[in-house]
């Protein structure tokens, strides 16, 4: 966007960077079998303070996942997750710890992520007390600081509503002034009305605090409204990654175009104009992807040769900046 | 009531149980749907939209919510009026059938697919045969794209994935070529490439057939593509109705236009969202005057908002809104827009 700051001459080096990242999951088919499951299958990514990457994809995709093993909560099979350059995997025991309290997260359900016995104040002051930095008027502070009152901190979760109990929950995860949160979904559950309070929220915090957010959901309109880039996910891979300007304005891959197009938009004018691209079919089974290319059995663009191997992500023609996981990727530059 | 009017409510109140004693969820709440069209009803949760479905399929529980009020006619009949068995025995899955939101606990999953259809299917035809009740089966799971519906059927829910579940829901609610069909949250479940799928098929279903739907959703995208009037709710009423272009171009009530201005765009650049203050109201708390006074920032604390109901207000043949100052929504929606693109520059 032209609006942007224009990126210095020496770019910093990112916050985390994720190398090559797989997670395996063995699925147990029978008592003498079992199978493996590449739920994150080869992800490299990077995200600069400050800023914000959004993760996209359907159900099963491996977004949460990535996630999960990014904090350390699955176990990585192979691959890097380096915060500052240091490889988080490679650590334990309480240099591991230190590492932990600058990526905190968020989830989607805040009824299942907060203990329904604490009370409000209770739940924020928790990890304060765990690293011993226990401040009555810490917790206070971070209420205030999510736009709920401190004379409400008595309150069991239950007592609050949906919008409020995730604004818990994202004062927790700033009580240890983190560098970066994961956010799982975490504006999902919301209503509309209460879903943009939630929204208008996070981006002030990250004004406010320089945080770097990996913003992973399923909602394409919040995404593009959060996210500084985009990443595309499909079957454990990320099949596009880029600018968000440049992504949703101009997907290369087939798999993210047609995603964009199923998109129902709030104005009934689209409904006429628009090229819908319907997939067939369910996204594979990911204990058994296809061959080559995973979304060869549902792309409209497939040939033979996508059945030979899986793409590797590239430069997208014309679009520096912007890659794509496709042998015959979108080059119109039509929109 | 007008001649295309195929299934008419009017003034209906619904009050259930709380442990706060007897709340009224839904309140003089009233709409026509006419032959053919889709009516979008759009609200946030709470605001009464499944609970009127329920209602209006008879399938509220006796024991913790009741029609306290109004009618709801099909074709000029009164459903309430000959009581809840003859709801049971012809309408309910006959000429009114309903698809809700997640298939699998809506569907029964200790019998095959096909039983469950073949039982809609007899429930409302029990003249037909079992051979002729299995090919009904088999050519309806085809008509809502089902692959291979001979051995499908046979299946059971846990082997159809989660968009097929929804489609057997649909082939379901199809079995007896119902004049109205409630889907009630229908995609809400389903990842987004395949709820285009089910909106096609039941676009399809719709055009086979000629029903009616009263397509229930927070959605508002789903409801921009895919209706062609649409009811605002809030707090138990009707805050807005009107065709859908009037409702998406020119909304006249404040929650309209906020709800609008608070939804991020996919398509298109964005300016700063709009979040509505405060948040939606309990059912056992819901205020007086206006139901949306206390939320509202057009008001400024006029009296008549937090005193009186505000009436319905037309503004063309198909468009009102309950608001007491409707006549300023327009200005004030303005003034919003470019006070969100101010503070995103």
């Amino acid at each position: 966007m032209t609006l942007r700051a224009q990126p210095a001459a020496q770019p910093a080096p990112p916050l985390l960077a994720v190398e090559n990242l797989v997670t395996t999951f063995r699925v147990r088919r029978a008592a003498w079998r079992s199978d493996e499951l590449r739920a994150v299958n080869d992800v490299s990514f990077e995200i600069q303070r400050g800023r914000t990457l959004g993760l996209v994809g359907e159900s099963g995709c491996g977004k949460s996942t990535l996630g999960r093993t990014i904090l350390a909560l699955t176990p990585a099979a192979s691959g890097k997750v380096r915060f500052e350059g240091v490889d988080l995997l490679a650590l334990s025991g309480a240099r591991r710890r230190d590492y932990s309290r600058r990526i905190q997260v968020v989830f989607q359900d805040p009824n299942a992520s907060l203990d329904p016995r604490f009370t409000a104040h209770d739940v924020i002051a928790e990890p304060l007390r765990i690293h011993d930095a226990y401040d009555h008027g810490r917790v206070e502070e971070l209420m205030r600081g999510v736009g709920l009152s401190p004379s409400v901190q008595d309150l069991k979760p239950a007592q609050f509503s949906g919008g409020q109990r995730q604004r818990i929950a994202i004062a927790r995860a700033l009580a240890l002034s983190p560098d970066m949160l994961i956010l799982d979904e975490a504006v999902s559950a919301l209503d509309v009305s209460i879903q943009a309070q939630v929204i208008n929220l996070l981006k002030e915090l990250q004004a406010r605090q320089t945080l770097s957010y990996l913003f992973i959901s399923h909602n394409l309109g919040v995404v593009r409204h959060i996210a500084d880039d985009v990443a595309v996910m499909y079957l454990g891979r990320i099949v596009e990654i880029g600018p968000t300007h440049r992504v949703f304005s101009q997907p290369r891959h087939p798999y993210t175009r047609s995603l964009l197009s199923a998109v129902p938009a709030a104005d009934p004018r689209r409904k006429a104009s628009r090229d819908r691209i319907v997939l067939q079919g369910d996204p594979p089974n990911p204990l058994n992807p296809p061959e080559g290319c995973a979304f060869r059995t549902r792309c409209y663009r497939a040939r033979p040769e996508c059945r030979s191997a899986s793409p590797p992500l590239a430069a997208a023609p014309f679009d520096a900046g912007h890659r794509v996981a496709c042998l015959f990727p979108h080059e119109d530059q039509s929109r | 009531m007008s001649d295309a009017s195929l299934l008419s409510v009017s003034d209906l109140t619904i009050e259930v149980a709380t442990r706060n004693g007897v709340s009224t969820a839904v309140e003089g709440l009233s709409f026509e749907l006419k032959r053919g069209e889709v009516l979008g009803i759009v609200g946030e949760s709470g605001s009464g939209k499944s609970i009127t479905m329920l209602a209006l399929m008879g399938l509220l529980s006796a024991d913790s919510a009741a029609l306290t009020a109004g009618r709801i006619r099909l074709e000029g009949v009164d459903l309430y009026s000959e009581g809840i068995t003859r709801y049971r025995r012809a309408v309910r899955g006959g000429a009114l059938a309903m698809i809700f939101q997640e298939p699998m606990t809506s569907l029964n999953p200790v019998l095959t697919i096909g039983a469950q259809i073949g039982s809609a299917i007899r429930q409302h035809q029990p003249q037909l045969s079992a051979g002729e009740v299995s090919a009904r089966v088999a050519g309806l799971l085809a008509l809502v794209g089902v692959p291979d519906p001979e051995r499908r059927c046979r299946q059971y829910p846990h082997e159809y994935s989660g968009g097929m579940r929804q489609r057997a829901m649909i082939a379901m609610a199809m079995a007896n070529e119902p004049k109205v069909l409630i889907a009630d949250e229908p995609t809400t479940a389903l990842d987004v490439t395949v709820q285009a799928q089910i909106m096609e098929v039941l676009a399809e279903a719709r055009a086979r057939t000629g029903a009616s739907m009263l397509l229930v959703t927070h959605d508002l995208g789903l409801i921009a593509e895919n209706a062609d009037r649409v009811l605002v709710m809030y707090g138990g009423r009707v805050v807005e109705q009107g065709s859908v272009t009037e409702i998406f171009e020119t909304p006249r009530h404040p929650y309209t236009i906020g709800l609008l201005r608070s939804l991020p765009a996919i398509d298109r650049e964005q300016t700063s969202l709009y979040a509505i203050p405060g948040q939606p109201p309990a059912l056992t708390e819901r205020p007086q005057g206006c139901v949306f006074h206390p939320r509202c920032e057009m008001s400024q604390g006029r009296s008549p908002c937090s005193q009186e109901r505000p009436p319905m207000r037309a503004f063309s043949s198909d468009h009102a809104s309950a608001c007491h100052y409707a006549q300023e929504a327009r200005r004030w929606a303005d003034d919003l827009a470019s006070r969100l693109a101010e503070t995103a520059s």
